[in-house]
């Protein structure tokens, strides 16, 4: 049976960022939230992810405006950096919030 | 969750990542069996110049070394990474206490030098008359700065190895100087190096280059 303050943690649970849910995207958008920029393969190191599946999740938050995408080359070797837009920062810290408001409600 | 959302492990896991390429150990150790020429020349003098040459040849080869392994080798397969505001400001804060520290070093060698030249010129500057005592002193201080810069370096730059590598530099220089023999930094020299090449060699096999599309596109 549904209490009431499972009902509270469910409608949080509504609110939560689905962009940002998933578990990989969580991870990227994590580790960008805590430095300020990094290149693809620092991301793929860091997280154990694939080059296809990281690129994927990427695509998926740079065309939500979370995660800005900015090439060019340092010396003669192409390089494209990832951060955190502005948007993408207070995205993350609703999710944040939203999540711990969530998991509090729920009944120990 | 709880642990994913512990920001500031995620955020000191890709700061203290960055120093697991072996390439540090690799050069405080090179620049330790480098160092350990200058001790090496023998009473009489003789071959000085060379000893000198080769010193710092060895000083320049290990600073090579690290920074084009970095550029070329290790950050390449590692990745880019740019630290957020607190880190930088570590990073000057870092810089003005390595500054104090090459200050207070140079202070104290020309402070040797004119000591020298003064006993030299047979003044009695000794500061302590024992020569064992004197030795002792020089050693001790000598390990105190080696030891205490490669600490504040550790600390400011989380890098944890560096604590092990402080107390051999330190324990190189002092017995070193202390015994009037090279051995000792040559020994603690080959403890921080051995450990860095097997370092390198794991990360080398664990970080293969990433693909070409990896640093091209993220679409």
């Amino acid at each position: 049976m549904t209490t009431p303050e499972m009902s509270a943690g469910v409608a949080a649970h509504g609110d939560v960022d689905r962009l940002i849910h998933e578990p990989a995207r969580f991870q990227i958008m994590a580790l960008l939230y805590v430095i300020e920029s990094a290149d693809s393969t620092f991301l793929m190191n860091q997280l154990g992810l694939t080059w296809g599946n990281l690129s994927a999740h990427v695509t998926k938050l740079e065309e939500g405006g979370y995660v800005a995408v900015e090439k060019g080359f340092k010396g003669k070797r192409p390089q494209t950096m990832l951060s955190l837009t502005k948007g993408g920062r207070k995205a993350f810290q609703a999710y944040r919030q939203a999540m711990k408001q969530m998991l509090d409600e729920i009944p120990e | 969750m709880t642990q994913n959302l512990d920001l500031k492990a995620i955020e000191r896991r890709a700061f203290r990542s960055v120093h697991q390429d072996g390439l540090w150990d690799i050069y405080l150790g090179v620049l330790l069996l480098s160092l350990s020429l200058f001790f090496a020349v023998p009473e009489s003098g003789e071959g000085e110049g060379t000893y000198m040459l080769f010193a710092l040849l060895g000083v320049g080869i290990a600073f090579a070394v690290f920074q084009l392994g970095k550029r070329y080798v290790t950050v390449p397969r590692m990745g880019q990474v740019q630290f957020g505001p607190e880190r930088q400001k570590r990073k000057i804060t870092l810089a003005w206490i390595m500054g104090f520290y090459f200050l207070v070093t140079l202070g104290l060698v020309l402070f040797s030098l004119y000591m020298w030249n003064a006993n030299a010129s047979g003044l009695r500057t000794e500061l302590i008359v024992d020569p064992s005592l004197e030795r002792a002193f020089v050693a001790s201080i000598a390990a105190l700065i080696v030891g205490t810069s490669i600490i504040v370096i550790s600390y400011f730059k989380e890098f944890l190895r560096g604590y092990y590598i402080a107390l051999l530099m330190g324990c190189g220089f002092f017995f070193t100087l202390w015994f009037d023999t090279t051995l000792p930094m040559i020994i603690a020299g080959m403890f921080i190096l051995v450990p860095g090449l097997v370092l390198f060699v794991t990360f080398l096999r664990q970080h293969p280059l990433p693909p070409q599309e990896a640093s091209h596109d993220n679409s």
